[in-house]
């Protein structure tokens, strides 16, 4: 173990570990995208058909309309959270609007 | 790479009720795969293109790429460019989102299917009720004492644990997971983003030039969703296929049956001996093949498909394009694969010409093109002439 000491204490993973870090926030993006989703088809069942069961909501397979708004909702999601290295520096109105997944007004696109 | 075999639930389009699918948590996890590898392809991986070509390495290998007289060898360029490219951390996210879409298509597709297996196996039953799978419309044929290959045998390609036939729900696991939720956005190895797979095979099939064909073959057919394209543009052609991995085949005997066209399938080493009869097919397809195979193997592949294919026969290739025809950047791309997606073959078999190794085997009207975007897919085609120098002599 690389114990050299940090201002918080030993080192315990070492800069090497970075990419399990990684996997581990990665797994953790998957985690609450499912549930993000789960509470999309939650909501959706609910106002539609005003009740609903946990088996309701396992078997359900969003079509339509609906497909689309998560779909649109996911990809927004993973931009976000994959391309939050590069938010660092991309930091134009438009480029910011763009990952928030949001129409660039062509007022501001200009002011860039 | 993997175009496994996405022969489509009809029932999952759009306001249909379907049949059979994975729960909300399985499809879920996978969806968010999908739009990982969308992002990474689509944005990151044109912005590290970019930083690439602005490095001043990076442009100079560009151009040594580029030019007929290079100074440095394929291999040397290639392993340069890497390094360029290593050196950007955009690059480098962008690989390592690759690698960790390829590997949680498994660790989270196969729990996912899993999950359902009970739900599977009625809803594929009774699909097999409502069919008419009975052995007249095709044929199965497996070898069980089939010698598998020594370069075959231990490989896990793509990261699938075990290899083809690792585990009895793969076809599902690609038909219902995978297929419609990862691999239909493209963007992973020589698949372009945004590309159809099921388009491109079609593409493919009408690269063949006759209008007609009575008899067709395709050596590694997989799950016959190649077959089945070819069945859509030559309605009339009997269908011959061939794999080692008997998996594949018993999936791809129910798929054809079910979606009503005939095939005859076998098991079979095709780059040794494909069992067929001398001079008995009018065309050959293969698709995503060559890249999987040794480059002696397709040497000897090419030599056996030669001697089945009746004087005049037609072949038509898909298959990832071969190095000298891509930008530097993008070969680095498809370099990656070998080590990084276990695809053992890939470079060995994109350093080389498909064009050569044909002509070797005594094909004559070879050529080489594009038909999509980032030269894939790259077609190679080519014509068994119509009296061989020997028959000529006799
Ligand atoms: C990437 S898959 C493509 C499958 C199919 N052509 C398609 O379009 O879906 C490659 C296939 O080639 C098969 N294969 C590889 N080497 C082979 C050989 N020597 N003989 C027969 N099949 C082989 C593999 O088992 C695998 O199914």
């Amino acid at each position: 173990m690389n114990t050299s000491k940090t201002d918080t204490g030993p080192d315990y993973l070492g800069p090497e570990s970075i990419t399990d870090v990684a996997r581990m926030v990665m797994a953790l993006m998957s985690e609450v995208w499912i549930q993000r989703d789960r509470q999309i088809v939650t909501e959706y069942l609910l106002e539609t058909q005003g009740a609903v069961t946990r088996q309701e909501i396992d078997d359900f397979v969003p079509t339509g309309d609906l497909a689309e708004r998560i779909a649109a909702e996911r990809q927004r999601f993973a931009n976000l959270v994959a391309g939050a290295p590069i938010a660092a520096t991309q930091r134009s109105v438009s480029q910011i609007l763009e990952r928030a997944g949001m129409d660039v007004p062509a007022a501001r696109a200009t002011g860039t | 790479m993997t175009f496994l075999t996405r022969l489509d639930d009809g029932s999952l389009k759009e306001g249909a009720a379907p049949t059979f699918a994975l729960s909300q948590r399985g499809r879920a996890g996978l969806e968010i795969l999908g739009a990982i590898q969308t992002f990474s392809s689509g944005t990151l991986r044109p912005m590290a293109a970019a930083n690439f070509e602005e490095n001043p390495q990076g442009r100079m290998l560009g151009e040594d790429h580029a030019s007929p007289t290079p100074a440095f060898s394929e291999r040397e360029r290639i392993a340069k460019a890497r390094t360029v490219c290593e050196g950007d951390a955009i690059y480098r996210l962008e690989r390592f989102f690759q690698r960790y879409v390829a590997e949680e298509n498994f660790n989270r597709g196969i729990p996912a299917i899993e999950e359902r297996r009970a739900e599977f196996l009625a809803y594929d039953a009774a699909m097999a009720q409502g069919s008419d799978e009975t052995p007249e419309a095709g044929s199965l044929t497996l070898a069980e004492d089939l010698a598998i290959p020594a370069w075959f045998a231990p490989i896990e390609w793509h990261l699938e644990p075990g290899g083809w036939d690792g585990y009895d729900l793969y076809g599902a696991l690609f038909a219902f997971g995978v297929g419609p939720y990862v691999f239909r956005k493209g963007g992973y190895a020589a698949v372009g983003i945004g590309d159809d797979i099921v388009g491109q095979r079609l593409k493919t099939i009408r690269q063949f030039p006759k209008d007609s064909y009575a008899r067709i073959y395709e050596p590694g057919c997989g799950g016959v969703s190649t077959l089945k394209a070819v069945h859509s543009v030559f309605p009339e052609a009997e269908l011959h296929g061939a794999d080692l991995s008997p998996l594949l085949l018993k999936n791809g005997a129910r798929m054809a049956a079910r979606f009503g066209f005939p095939v005859h399938l076998k098991q079979a080493d095709c780059a040794t001996d494909t069992g067929e009869a001398d001079a008995s097919f009018d065309g050959v397809i293969t698709y995503a093949l060559h890249h999987e195979l040794p480059p002696k193997a397709n040497r000897a592949l090419f030599a056996e498909l030669f001697r089945i294919m009746k004087p005049g026969a037609d072949i038509v290739i898909s298959d990832p394009p071969p190095f000298r025809a891509v930008s530097m950047f993008h070969a680095v791309i498809l370099d990656w694969d070998t080590l990084h997606r276990e695809e053992p073959f890939f470079s060995p078999v994109l350093h080389e010409s498909l064009d050569a190794m044909l002509e070797e085997a005594g094909f004559e009207a070879v050529e080489s093109y594009a038909i999509g975007q980032d030269q894939y897919p790259w077609i190679t085609r080519a014509r068994k002439p119509e009296s061989t120098a020997v028959e000529a002599q006799a």
